[in-house]
């Protein structure tokens, strides 16, 4: 398995197959090199762990559509590569990002002194009303933790960010970091905080006018011929 | 007896009346035999003619007849014969009659429009809801011809304006299919149910749509009908695209404005025909400069997000390659269309500020500044593995290179077959290469290079045509090393993606070395795709011809007539297709075309024109230098090199073969002093000996000077300024060697290069044809060269005890009849060292001292021995075979062993 191939094709969709969704948000996920990015997002999309995983060549791209507080959300997810070599090509990928998980390691004081630099970033490339929810991921790792919860979490109320602590290896809060980010832009659209006509806003409008029940049966569409004797 | 005068009386006076009707006055006892009496008094209305058969008749009203068991009732009423129509209801026809079909004369009268019959049938209880075996009714009938004002009185008495068919069609349904306008409003007002679907879920507004009916489709959402789509996801929106339809796509728009965003969506689709998607487009985008605006800048958003897809590795190249490839297409197509009114803000507006106009591309350059990065990054890898050797050739990228190829075949083959996992072949092939900097680029450099072909497309539609972009320019020179990188690794790139290189001569000299290096059939082509990409009505292939463009040729002055014909005709007609007729002849088609170029290649070689001069061994031409001894002689230089342009553009052979020096005039390359040895052999051993040998004190007393023979008189002329008194020493005489080479070959004819080279330009763009070299341009031009074995057989003299009795000779000449094209060829220059057949047949062939016939000469047998041969007398050393198996089998080893082998592909 490769790192990366957490993915979803959303071109793949075959002829007339619309997806329907009432918004599409462009996340990132970004964080120091072995902090598991990618495997973050191949349990989000796949629901699975992925067993020896690579690092990451340029960004990676995934999507997944969700549900969030009644409305349909088509998450368009890039996953960056953390070593410092792409560090420049990664960057070129963050311009209009509506969302962002930073992710450290629990294990790994490293990645967890590399946040500021990595917040800098995104605040700067991204927009500085992205919506960035801090991810302190292999919580299963828990007898080799280097960053405790509650350091973290001060440094996400100090910074404004959200805070998790997440396990791509069981899932867990995997799913809810993903959905707490893209809650809370859809409530900074509710409120009038984020506009998403504006461009560059990450935030785009789906297909919600086309949503319609769909039976599988129906033979497809007849003309009637028209008679002329 | 009187009964007897009685009914004599009736018979005649029937007979009279028969006879002046022209008609039976009594209608047959039997059913089947009356009705087909009465049908076509019934259909011409003759009620007056009817009423008298039926008088006295028990002719059954309702008998149905014919295959579709129709009565008499359903021919009045299909017809509008009413005077008939009623006199059959008032004989109580029922008017409910069904035909085989389950129609009534209803819906007979409904379909054809038949106002007055509809009104009796009416008046005699015709019941309005029947549904025939379709389950049509008669406001069905009504609604797909579009009869608003019969459906209007019609419509009052229906129980269910939404009646459906089998298929779940209303009224409605059809009047929207066939855009019939009132129709549509009639039902609407008569309380039709505007959304209600088919059975496959398809609404008014989706029929509309499908059928392009703008107007309706206006009707129908500007009374709120839904945008719904049918049971299969096919929305009203799709069906526009498909069908071309921008006007009604267009007023979906203005009633969904989030559809603007799905339209520009489906240029991701690849199951969307291109054409009609851009169509589409370009009709939107021309309703408002807002429209164009907005449609611009969403595709450079949607190409944005398609680049970065395809530069993430894990996703399909192919599919994300062919996806931004055709969104920059259609992006560079609507925004070169311009804004509907081009006065608003064309060029640079207030301030030195770039125009709205230019700002659709902005959102493409997160994509170019991407690439831009990913370039530097490739760059810094190839520095690291240039200080680290051993990594360059490590196993583990070798293997990756190797995984790579196979997922290229794998990507290609996946379309066919599900067999294939193209995720998994990619994940092992990622696996397997992993960290290493070398791998980066192998895996990057195809999806780099698509990206660069969509910078570029981008770039260029910026600039007028013929111009490449100084941004593009630029961009190539900053990643010089990496793009030459890409396609060293993998030439193909250069194919597939940087199709840039043939629109910038500037750009192409950097990697013409190693285009010149790939397999001449791949070159011919690329050469094919450009040459033609620009053609008028590529799609159309077989145009009717228009019988103004035939060039009508004469035969006893084809040169001058084709010139002519040629000369009246534009360019672009003659790119489109040449047709030729000979005058007085009958004949069309491809067969004549190439007779005429056949034909006309042999005039522009005839001596008496004085065009072109025979090279020194007979078989190839050049131009003549003096040939102005005809006034005109650069038109016709220009026609030439016209004739050849057109045929190498059409695919067809010239019976011409140039010399080596003439094709390299034609390709741009300088010719060098062994290039003399095909006008003049001895002075080219000259130079040679002078080159070779020290002439120092020799006292040669030459100068950068030479004299020439100008219609008999002498005349000095420089090499170069001055050169009359610089003397050739040991030092400079390459210099002089070259520049003598440069006067016998081209400084000579220099006015008549380019003259030929004008008109060969105006069909063959230079940047193309110097994807090849002199050889394979005489291949391309002439083909191979035909070869007469007759000819050859009665031109050849044999030795050594051979005799054309002899066994074996008989064999190699059957042996030479059973070969291709191609092996006599080898055979042939195997033997002479030549490919060519003199001009004038084997009689001309020549030898080391004048002319030399082909000669066969017995050597002899022993096993294995293959023929040799001496090609400065022309002679086949042919061993005494034992049988013509073994001699034929020896034979084409020695020719495809033997000899240079022919450059072909």
């Amino acid at each position: 398995m490769h790192k990366g191939a957490a993915v979803s094709w959303c071109c793949s969709a075959t002829f007339f197959l619309h997806i329907v969704s009432d918004f599409l948000f462009k996340f990132l996920v970004i964080g120091s090199a072995g902090a598991g990015k990618s495997c973050l997002l191949h349990q989000f999309i796949e629901n699975k762990f992925k067993q020896d995983s690579n690092h990451t060549i340029g960004v990676e791209f995934g999507s997944r559509v969700v549900n969030v507080a009644g409305k349909t959300v088509k998450l368009q997810i890039w996953d960056t590569a953390g070593q410092e070599r792409f560090r420049s090509v990664t960057r070129s990928y963050y311009r209009g990002a509506a969302g962002a998980l930073l992710v450290y390691d629990i294990t790994s004081r490293e990645t967890y002194n590399a946040l500021t630099n990595w917040l800098t970033d995104a605040r700067t490339l991204a927009s500085p009303n992205i919506i960035i929810i801090l991810c302190g991921n292999k919580k299963d790792l828990d007898a080799d933790r280097e960053v405790t919860f509650l350091e973290a979490s001060r440094f996400a109320q100090e910074n404004e960010l959200m805070f998790l602590e997440t396990s791509a290896l069981t899932g867990e809060n995997v799913e809810e970091g993903f959905l707490k980010c893209a809650r809370t832009i859809l409530n900074k659209i509710d409120s009038g905080e984020l506009d998403p006509e504006r461009m560059g806003s990450g935030i785009q409008y789906g297909d919600a006018s086309l949503r319609q029940l769909r039976q599988p049966r129906g033979a497809p569409a007849q003309n009637k011929q028209q008679c002329n004797c | 007896m009187e009964r007897a005068m009685e009914q004599l009386n009736v018979q005649l006076s029937r007979l009279t009346r028969s006879l002046r009707r022209a008609r039976t006055v009594e209608l047959p006892e039997d059913n089947e035999t009356a009705v087909y009496t009465l049908m076509p008094m019934v259909m011409a209305d003759q009620h007056r003619s009817v009423t008298e058969l039926l008088l006295n008749s028990k002719f059954d009203v309702n008998y149905a007849f014919g295959r579709v068991k129709r009565s008499l009732l359903h021919i009045a009423a299909n017809c509008g014969s009413v005077e008939c129509l009623v006199l059959l209801l008032k004989r109580g026809a029922n008017p409910n009659y069904q035909d085989i079909s389950g129609c009534t004369p209803l819906h007979l009268a409904a379909r054809n429009g038949q106002k007055k019959c509809m009104g009796r049938l009416l008046e005699y209880n015709a019941d309005v809801n029947i549904c025939n075996n379709e389950g049509l009714t008669a406001i069905h009938w009504l609604a797909v011809n579009g009869r608003t004002e019969l459906l209007h009185d019609l419509v009052q008495h229906v129980t269910n304006v939404d009646v459906e068919d089998a298929m779940g069609q209303t009224a409605l349904h059809v009047a929207c299919q066939n855009g019939h306008k009132t129709t549509v409003l009639c039902l609407l007002d008569s309380g039709a149910d505007i959304n209600r679907p088919n059975v496959s879920g398809a609404t008014p507004l989706y029929f509309a749509c499908s059928h392009g009916q703008r107007d309706t489709a206006q009707i129908l959402l500007s009374r709120a009908a839904k945008y719904l789509p049918d049971r299969n996801g096919v929305t009203p929106l799709d069906l526009c695209v498909q069908g071309g339809y921008g006007e009604t796509c267009e007023i979906l728009i203005q009633h969904h404005n989030r559809l603007f965003q799905t339209l520009v969506q489906m240029t991701q689709n690849d199951d969307i025909k291109e054409s009609m998607l851009r169509q589409v487009l370009e009709h939107v985008s021309q309703q408002s400069d807002s429209h164009y605006q907005r449609i611009l800048t969403s595709l450079a958003e949607v190409a944005t997000t398609n680049g970065h897809k395809l530069l993430s590795l894990s996703s399909s190249f192919e599919a994300q390659m062919k996806s931004l490839l055709r969104i920059v297409r259609i992006f560079c197509h609507v925004y070169r269309l311009g804004p509907s009114s081009p006065s608003n803000g064309n060029d640079m507006g207030y301030n030195g500020n770039k125009t709205p106009r230019s700002q659709v591309f902005k959102p493409m350059e997160l994509l170019w500044h991407s690439l831009d990065e990913w370039l530097v990054l490739i760059s810094s890898e190839l520095d690291r593995n240039g200080r680290n050797p051993s990594s360059a050739s490590s196993p583990s990228s070798e293997i990756a290179s190797l995984l790579l190829k196979q997922r290229e075949a794998s990507d290609g083959a996946d379309a066919d077959s599900d067999a294939l996992d193209p995720q998994q072949v990619i994940m092992e092939t990622t696996e397997a290469a992993y960290g290493d900097g070398e791998d980066v680029i192998s895996m990057t450099a195809n999806r780099l290079s698509a990206v660069i072909q969509a910078f570029y497309m981008s770039c260029s539609c910026q600039m007028p045509p013929g111009m490449t972009s100084p941004r593009f320019i630029e961009f190539v020179c900053k990643h010089d090393e990496v793009l030459k990188c890409f396609v060293t690794r993998n030439p193909k790139i250069i194919f597939n993606h940087f199709h840039f290189l043939l629109e910038c001569p500037e750009l192409m000299s950097r990697f013409m070395h190693i285009i010149k290096g790939q397999p001449f059939k791949e070159r011919c082509e690329w050469f094919y795709e450009h040459l033609l990409a620009g053609k008028p009505d590529n799609e159309m292939v077989h145009r009717p011809v228009n019988e103004n463009d035939i060039l009508l040729i004469h035969r006893d002055s084809v040169f001058r007539s084709s010139c002519e014909m040629v000369s009246k005709s534009t360019n672009e007609k003659l790119k489109q297709g040449i047709a030729v007729r000979f005058h007085g002849e009958e004949g069309m088609g491809q067969g004549v075309v190439r007779e005429w170029f056949d034909v006309l290649s042999n005039e522009i070689i005839n001596p008496d024109y004085g065009l072109f001069t025979q090279s020194a061994d007979g078989t190839t031409f050049q131009p003549n230098s003096n040939s102005s001894v005809n006034p005109d002689h650069l038109n016709y230089f220009c026609f030439a090199g016209q004739v050849l342009g057109l045929a190498l553009y059409h695919r067809q052979l010239v019976n011409i073969y140039f010399t080596r020096s003439f094709y390299k005039h034609i390709l741009g390359i300088p010719v060098n002093y062994q290039d003399v040895a095909s006008i003049d052999p001895e002075y080219a051993k000259n130079l040679q000996w002078i080159l070779d040998n020290d002439i120092s004190d020799l006292g040669l007393e030459l100068t950068f000077s030479v004299e020439t023979d100008v219609f008999g008189a002498m005349e000095e002329v420089p090499l170069k300024p001055g050169g009359t008194g610089i003397l050739v020493t040991q030092d400079n005489k390459a210099e002089y060697v070259q520049l003598v080479t440069e006067l016998r070959m081209t400084r000579a004819i220099q006015p008549q290069i380019n003259a030929f080279l004008q008109g060969f330009h105006t069909f063959i763009p230079p940047s193309l044809i110097q994807l090849f070299d002199e050889y394979e341009l005489e291949l391309l031009l002439s083909g191979l060269p035909e070869i007469d074995v007759q000819d050859w057989k009665r031109n050849t003299e044999y030795t050594s005890g051979y005799d054309l009795q002899e066994p074996v000779v008989q064999w190699f000449w059957n042996v030479v009849e059973s070969l291709t094209q191609e092996d006599r060829v080898l055979l042939l220059q195997f033997v002479t060292g030549s490919s060519r057949v003199p001009h004038g047949g084997f009689a001309y062939l020549m030898g080391g001292s004048g002319l030399q016939k082909f000669t066969i000469a017995a050597v002899p047998y022993t096993s294995n021995l293959l023929p040799t041969s001496s090609t400065c007398i022309n002679m086949l050393k042919l061993p005494e075979y034992p049988s013509q198996e073994v001699l034929k089998d020896r034979l084409l080893v020695a020719c495809h062993c033997g000899s240079y082998g022919y450059t072909m592909a």
